[in-house]
């Protein structure tokens, strides 16, 4: 096989250093991006001094306020994110087109071949990193390896503002003396298992008899263990082969668990217009509806339900929805989280019906107030054009 | 009860009964068959409420007349599967229902039995009859079927919140008699003349299970023609020894007579298997999820074009008679094919005003086909 040379690029604490950007005043002190500690907000992204507190994403705000006094917390604009993000993968974007956006601030690149025209991939990611420090005053981290799986767990072990390559036939090695949690994949059950096994480190995992691991954990085992040799050969999908977006969903997790059914599907109508919003935008029907719904106890249900012909309304998905959530909230137990989601995407065309044209709403009339709100709501805001129950939901707020 | 039949038309008695048991009763009764022997005749009857067949059998060799309501899957599965030429069914003093086939033998636990009187069961439901003096509606064996064939793969596999379109429609005008089926993106309807009708003109939807009973078994019976009669909420056939009942569903059917192009700008004449072959080949290439083909229409040319994103597209054309102007509408290719494959003609014609507007298809002899067009979304 043709040696590859594979890059993963990682913004160091990305949320944070772009608040920073923002605000030279955060610098150097303990930040968190998120929500606001009453209620249920919780930590997006953390600085490293913050990080020393033991303070991590994902952590409800009011533990990482008490884990750590004096720290202080910006609540963040995800649009601005975007663009700090747009701006710094069209600076990698200028080494390589086979750039694969993995999340907002982490990405994949195939720079097999370049070694000619930019020079050696050391040279390469210490330029990369340089200019996006230079242009965007963000902190980069790269991995590089010649597969996807290695420069992952080389960017995470090199951060924060590292470089790590990991030359060709030391995968292994490089691997070796790591925790069986490094590797992508691993999660804490399968360590708990290997655990239980001995199997601590990368190194023995990757020495462990096959048999047994194939015993142990079925077919994921041997997959497993060649993992823990670094062995990865997926490509680097670029942006045109990827493929369309499969759903198009919304969630809310809400501040304080409810037993409302007013208040349910109020949202629900609400979830959905933003979903078929962006379902419109895409030029996509929907064939598939679903609802999903967690409960305080963490119990979520999940139901759907296939339309008899694709559409993009809001009117034609709300109905079923309805339904499926008024069969769905029948424990006697609050509501935490509620959920929708579109799929079963198609392209193009939609069949008309029959009988439609004898009734006074037309799917076309209906098609065209649609996009005529859309339009509104692109000008003046999204909350400027609601339906009847979504309205009802801002005011009573 | 106690009589000797033979095995093979039997069990063809028995299939026509089959439709209507139950698979998941209620109550045992509606999964069981109720077997009645008098003089020389057998009488078979099934009914799951919603559905109900009584098939009688004559010439057939009564000992002892009687009846017996004996569990319905394990007769039919028995009596398939026996390999003697005769069979005799026997009730004993146990209310058991025993049924000797040469060397084998089964007995059938009956829910309930008589082996003397005719006092009819009373846990069974009560099967109409077909009493003589009534008018109903009669027409010949082959119209009907042909009607049916025509309307019934148009009707609606689900449940549509304004009107009842899982059945097909019958309709009386006079003499004539029409039929249509539809699923709100499709509709076909055809007519054909009575040989006699009620008094009162009828409108009522039939339910498709009955009518899939009576096409699947109508044809084998005896007999040129085909009896209809309204029984209150129930609809009943009768062909030779057949007699199957259905419910009529309830609810308003679509106004279809206004969706039905009265005629179109644009005329083609065009030969139906090649129209359907064509249609096949092209939409070996559309998505299974969303099968489109646009289908455009030139002078003598007929072209049919599909593309599946990923794998490829595919464009078929033939001759077809016509003069006028280019059209081109995007449709779902099985709605085409399956008019086609149901056409009574060879020649077919197409009728059609703009893109965006039903075409109709003239498909035999008072026999019109609509199928609503794509359309692009934005």
């Amino acid at each position: 096989m043709r040696t590859r040379s594979i890059f993963h690029a990682d913004l160091d604490a990305f949320f944070v250093s772009v608040e920073r950007v923002l605000d030279p005043r955060l610098c150097g002190r303990p930040v968190v991006v998120g929500g606001p500690a009453d209620g249920r907000g919780v930590v997006a992204a953390a600085s490293y001094e913050a990080r020393a507190f033991g303070v991590c994403s994902a952590m409800p705000m009011a533990q990482a306020m008490r884990r750590c006094p004096g720290l202080l917390r910006v609540s963040g604009s995800h649009s601005m994110y975007g663009r700090a993000s747009r701006a710094v993968f069209d600076v990698l974007g200028q080494y390589t087109p086979i750039l694969e956006k993995v999340s907002i601030d982490e990405a994949y690149l195939d720079l097999t071949g370049t070694g000619l025209l930019f020079g050696g991939a050391i040279d390469v990611a210490d330029r990369m990193r340089r200019e996006v420090r230079e242009r965007l005053r963000l902190d980069l981290t790269i991995g590089v390896s010649q597969n996807r799986l290695v420069s992952k767990v080389a960017s995470a072990f090199a951060k924060p503002y590292g470089l790590f390559d990991v030359a060709l036939g030391q995968e292994a090695t490089f691997l070796a003396p790591l925790d069986v949690r490094a590797l992508p994949g691993i999660g804490p059950v399968t360590a708990h298992r290997l655990k239980d096994w001995n199997i601590e480190k990368l190194g023995a995992l990757a020495d462990t008899a096959s048999w047994f691991l194939r015993e142990t954990f079925g077919d994921h085992g041997p997959a497993l263990q060649s993992r823990a040799r670094g062995e990865d050969d997926t490509p680097v999908c670029p942006p045109w082969e990827r493929n369309e977006s499969k759903s198009i969903g919304h969630e809310e997790t809400f501040a304080t668990d409810v037993d409302d059914h007013a208040f349910l599907r109020a949202k629900l109508s609400a979830l959905l217009s933003k979903a078929a919003r962006r379902l419109r935008k895409k030029g996509l029907l929907a064939r598939k509806v679903s609802v999903k719904l967690r409960y305080a106890d963490f119990v979520t249900e999940t139901r759907d339900c296939t339309l008899r012909e694709p559409s993009d309304l809001d009117g034609d998905f709300l109905d079923p929805m309805q339904e499926l959530l008024h069969h769905m909230a029948s424990r006697r137990t609050l509501v935490r989280l509620l959920g929708v989601r579109l799929t079963g995407l198609v392209r193009g065309f939609r069949q008309t019906s029959l009988f439609d044209a004898e009734q006074d709403f037309k799917t076309e009339s209906r098609s065209a107030i649609v996009s005529a709100m859309d339009d509104i709501r692109d000008k003046y805001g999204a909350s400027v054009v609601q339906s009847g129950e979504a309205a009802w939901l801002s005011n009573s707020r | 009860m106690k009589f000797l039949i033979d095995r093979l038309a039997f069990r063809d008695a028995l299939q026509r009964v089959e439709m209507a048991i139950d698979r998941k009763p209620t109550r045992p009764v509606l999964g069981g068959i109720l077997i009645e022997a008098n003089n020389d005749s057998v009488v078979l009857m099934a009914s799951d409420l919603d559905m109900a067949v009584r098939y009688r059998l004559g010439q057939v060799q009564v000992d002892q007349p009687g009846w017996a309501i004996v569990p319905g899957r394990e007769l039919v599965d028995i009596v398939k599967d026996v390999e003697s030429e005769t069979v005799t069914l026997t009730l004993t003093s146990k209310g058991l229902c025993q049924v000797d086939a040469g060397e084998d033998q089964c007995s059938l636990v009956t829910m309930e039995s008589s082996a003397q009187g005719f006092e009819t069961p009373e846990s069974f439901p009560t099967v109409p009859q077909f009493e003589d003096g009534e008018k109903g509606l009669v027409l010949s064996k082959t119209d009907f079927m042909l009607m049916v064939g025509a309307t019934r793969f148009c009707t609606s596999k689900v449940k549509d919140t304004r009107f009842v379109t899982e059945g097909v429609l019958l309709e009386t005008l006079g003499n004539q008699v029409t039929m249509v089926g539809t699923d709100g993106r499709r509709l076909s309807c055809i007519r054909r003349t009575a040989e006699s009708v009620p008094e009162k003109d009828l409108h009522s939807v039939l339910m498709p299970r009955v009518l899939d009973q009576v096409m699947r078994y109508g044809q084998d019976e005896e007999g040129e023609s085909l009896e209809m009669r309204f029984l209150g909420n129930l609809v009943g056939f009768r062909i030779g020894n057949l007699e199957s009942f259905g419910r009529v569903l309830e609810g308003e059917f679509p106004s279809y007579e206004a969706v039905i192009p009265k005629g179109g700008k644009h005329v083609v004449r065009a030969h139906r298997d090649s129209f359907s072959q064509k249609l096949r080949l092209a939409s070996h290439l559309t998505s299974d999820s969303a099968a489109v083909v646009k289908v455009s229409i030139k002078p003598n040319m007929l072209e049919i074009a599909s593309e599946h994103e990923g794998r490829g597209r595919a464009t078929a054309s033939f001759e077809v008679d016509y003069v006028g102007d280019g059209i081109l509408a995007s449709f779902n290719p099985v709605f085409l094919l399956d008019g086609l494959k149901a056409s009574h003609s060879e020649q077919i014609e197409l009728q059609m005003e703009e893109s965006s507007r039903p075409v109709k298809f003239v498909l035999g002899d008072d026999f019109e086909y609509v199928v609503m067009p794509l359309s692009m979304t934005s």
